[in-house]
C-alpha cells in the first residue's frame, strides 16, 4: 500500500510537469478532457470493479451535472460555485432516488435499466428545448470562479481538474484502507459471504452508485465550465458504453485501472487523427487487439513492467 | 383525430417492427446461451445484411457482374456472406478469448461493432439506401387502417424463421446438443458434444438471423452504415426482457417492445423511446427476475 502512495506522488509530479511539455493548446485541452473523464471512470470503477454493479447509463449523470450548472448560471444567473454545489446535490439526489429500486435488479436487467435511464435523460436533453436548448445546446456558460479567483485560462483549468483527480484518487486509496473499503473488497470477492459477516451489501451498492454518480456530475460541471458550450451529443448512450470500456480496458477492480484506460482511450483517437476516415475502423480494431492481448486489462502490463524492473534492479545489486 | 383506426394503424406497424426486434433479440439469446457472451456486434450484422443485399442488386462498380443481381439471388448471397462473416468473427476474435473474463469479451464485441461500423462507413459512405419491395401491390385496408403488403413479407418471414428455429432446437440432434451445452457445458462435453463447435454454430445462426432482419426491413426502413446501433440496442433490450434464455419470452419481448414503442408514438412522437423505456423499466421493477424470464436462483 505504501508503494501505492509513492506511485500517487510520482504521478502527481509527472502530471504537474505535463502542461509545460505539451507543444500546443489543443493537446492541453485533450489532457483536460482526459482528466474530466478520469473523474467519472474512477467513480465507475468503484461501482463496477468493487461493488460489482454495472451501469450503462453514467453519461446521464455526467450530462445532468453539465446541464444543471449551465442552466443555473445562464437562466437563473446563479454564481458559478453555488451552481456547482447545486448540481452535485441534484445529481446525488437523483442517483439516490433511482438507485434504490434499480439496484435491486441484477446483471443484465440492471444493465438494461441503467441503459434505459441514460436514454431517457438523453431524450430529455434533446427535447426540453426551452431549458436545454435542444440539439443546439447551450453556449456562453461562464467560467468557474471561486471566491473571486477565476479559472479562466487553460492552464488553471488543467491544474484544477488534475488536482481534483489526484485528490479523488487519494481519497479512494484511503477509503480502500478503511472499513468501507474492506467491506467493498469483501463484497467484491464474495457477496454472500460478505452479507453473512454483517455487511449491508445493498447499502454499500447504493453508496457506490451515489458516489460514482456525483463524481460523474462533478465531471459534467467541469466540462461545462471549461468548454463554455454544451450540446446533448457528448452525453449520449455511446459515451456510457465508452466509459465502461475505459474501466474494463484499464483493468477494473484496480485503483489505477480506470486512469490508465481513460488515458489510453483518450489519447488513441488523437494518434489516429492522421488516418482521416480510417480512424473509426482503426479505433475499433485497436480495442479488439487490446482485449485479445491484454485480457486482464492494461494495468496488468504495468505490473508486469514494474515487476521486471524491480527484478532487474535486485539482480543488479 | 384520435380514433380506433389510427390506433390500429400504429398497432400494425408496432407488431411488424416488433417481429424484427424479436429476430434480432433471438440472435442475442442464441449466442448468450452457448457462450454467456452478450454480442454487441449483433446490430452490425443486421446492418451488413441490408447493405450487402443493396450493393448486390444495384448495378455499378461494386458488383462483379456489372449489372445488379436479381433480388432473390442477392438476398441469398447477402445472407451467406454475413453468416460466413459471423463464423469468421467467432474464429478470429471470440475464440482467442476463451479464458478471458466474460465482460472482457463483451468489451471486445463493442470494439468489433465500432470496427465494422467504421469499415462500413468507408465502403458505403454516410448515404442511405433501400431495397426494392419484395412484392408489389396496393395496401390492404383493414377496419380503416391499411397494411402495406411488405409488412406481410416481414411478418411471414419472421414467423417462419421462429418456427424453423424452434423445430431445429427441439427436433434435430444438433439443436438438442446446443441446448444441452447451454444447460451444462461440462456435462454436454462429457456426452461427446464439442461446446466450441456449438459456440461457432450459435454465431452462425445469429448472424443469419441478423442478416435476414436487416434485409427484410431494407425496403421499408432505409438502411445506412449506422443503423446497427439502434437496432442492436433494441435487440439487446428484447433479449433481456425475454430473460436471455427463453425462446418464447424473447419473441414476446420483441412484440412487446414493438407495440409499446408504437403506442408511445401515439402519445408523443418526440418522447416515444423515453416512454418505451419508462414502461420497460417499470415492468422490470415489478418483476425483478425478468418480465418473461423464469426464476433461476
Amino acid at each position: 500500500m505504501k508503494r501505492q502512495y509513492q506511485f500517487l506522488i510520482a504521478i502527481s509530479i509527472l502530471l504537474f510537469l505535463v502542461p509545460w511539455m505539451l507543444p500546443n493548446r489543443y493537446l492541453l485541452n485533450i489532457a483536460v478532457l482526459i482528466g474530466i473523464y478520469s473523474l467519472i471512470t474512477i467513480g465507475l470503477n468503484l461501482l463496477l470493479g468493487y461493488a460489482g454493479q454495472i451501469s450503462m447509463g453514467h453519461a446521464a449523470f455526467y450530462g445532468i451535472g453539465a446541464y444543471t450548472v449551465s442552466i443555473l448560471t445562464i437562466h437563473f444567473k446563479w454564481d458559478t460555485f453555488t451552481a456547482l454545489c447545486g448540481s452535485l446535490l441534484l445529481v446525488g439526489i437523483i442517483a439516490w432516488i433511482i438507485g434504490k429500486p434499480i439496484l435491486r435488479l441484477k446483471g443484465h436487467y440492471l444493465a438494461m435499466a441503467t441503459l434505459g435511464f441514460g436514454l431517457i435523460v438523453e431524450i430529455l436533453l434533446n427535447e426540453m428545448m426551452e431549458l436545454t436548448g435542444g440539439p443546439q445546446g447551450l453556449s456562453n456558460i461562464p467560467k468557474l470562479s471561486i471566491l473571486g479567483f477565476s479559472f479562466s485560462d487553460d492552464f488553471r483549468i488543467y491544474f484544477l481538474i488534475w488536482g481534483l483527480v489526484m485528490l479523488v484518487q487519494w481519497m479512494m486509496m484511503n477509503m480502500m484502507r478503511g472499513k468501507m473499503g474492506r467491506a467493498f473488497l469483501a463484497v467484491h470477492s464474495n457477496e454472500l459471504a460478505a452479507e453473512t459477516l454483517g455487511i449491508n451489501t445493498s447499502a454499500l451498492k447504493q453508496a457506490a452508485f451515489v458516489i460514482s454518480a456525483v463524481l460523474a456530475g462533478l465531471a459534467g460541471a467541469f466540462y461545462a465550465y471549461s468548454l463554455n458550450y454544451i450540446s446533448p451529443e457528448p452525453f449520449a448512450f455511446n459515451f456510457s458504453i465508452m466509459l465502461v470500456t475505459m474501466v474494463v480496458i484499464g483493468g477494473m477492480g484496480n485503483l489505477w485501472g480506470p486512469l490508465i484506460g481513460t488515458a489510453l482511450l483518450g489519447i488513441i483517437p488523437e494518434l489516429l487523427r492522421g488516418f482521416k476516415n480510417f480512424d473509426i475502423a482503426f479505433y475499433g480494431l485497436l480495442l479488439i487487439l487490446i482485449v485479445i492481448y491484454m485480457p486482464k486489462g492494461v494495468v496488468s502490463l504495468l505490473y508486469w513492467a514494474v515487476d521486471k524492473v524491480s527484478k532487474a534492479v535486485k539482480g543488479g545489486q | 383525430m384520435f380514433n380506433l383506426s389510427v390506433l390500429l394503424q400504429y398497432l400494425i406497424s408496432g407488431i411488424t417492427q416488433g417481429s424484427v426486434y424479436a429476430l434480432i433479440g433471438l440472435g442475442f439469446m442464441v449466442i448468450y446461451n452457448s457462450s454467456a457472451i452478450i454480442n454487441f456486434a449483433q446490430g452490425e450484422f443486421v446492418m451488413l445484411g441490408g447493405m450487402i443485399a443493396v450493393t448486390l442488386v444495384t448495378a455499378g462498380t461494386m458488383t462483379i457482374f456489372g449489372a445488379g443481381l436479381p433480388l432473390p439471388l442477392a438476398i441469398i448471397l447477402a445472407i451467406v456472406v454475413v453468416t460466413l462473416f459471423g463464423i469468421l468473427f467467432q474464429h478470429l476474435a471470440v475464440r482467442p478469448l476463451k479464458k478471458s473474463p466474460v465482460l472482457m469479451v463483451v468489451i471486445m464485441t463493442i470494439g468489433a461493432s465500432i470496427f465494422i461500423r467504421g469499415v462500413a462507413m468507408l465502403i458505403w459512405n454516410k448515404d442511405s439506401f433501400s431495397l426494392p419491395l419484395f412484392i408489389e401491390g396496393k395496401p390492404i385496408p383493414v377496419f380503416g387502417a391499411v397494411i402495406v403488403p411488405h409488412y406481410l413479407v416481414i411478418l411471414g418471414t419472421t414467423i417462419i424463421l421462429m418456427v424453423l428455429l424452434q423445430l431445429f432446437f427441439k427436433l434435430t440432434l444438433v439443436g438438442q446438443a446446443m441446448r444441452a451445452s447451454a444447460v451444462n457445458r461440462k456435462g454436454a462435453s462429457l456426452c461427446g458434444i464439442r461446446p466450441e463447435r456449438m459456440v461457432k454454430l450459435s454465431f452462425a445462426i445469429s448472424a443469419t438471423l441478423a442478416s435476414i432482419a436487416g434485409i427484410i426491413i431494407a425496403p421499408t426502413n432505409l438502411t445506412s452504415y449506422d443503423i446497427g446501433i439502434r437496432l442492436g440496442l433494441k435487440g439487446f433490450v428484447v433479449a433481456v426482457i425475454g430473460g436471455l434464455s427463453s425462446f418464447v419470452g424473447t419473441i414476446c419481448g420483441g412484440f412487446l417492445v414493438g407495440i409499446v414503442e408504437a403506442m408511445g408514438a401515439v402519445i408523443s412522437s418526440q418522447y416515444r423511446d423515453a416512454i418505451t423505456f419508462i414502461i420497460l423499466i417499470g415492468m422490470l421493477l415489478i418483476r425483478p427476475n425478468g418480465i418473461f424470464g423464469r426464476k433461476t436462483d
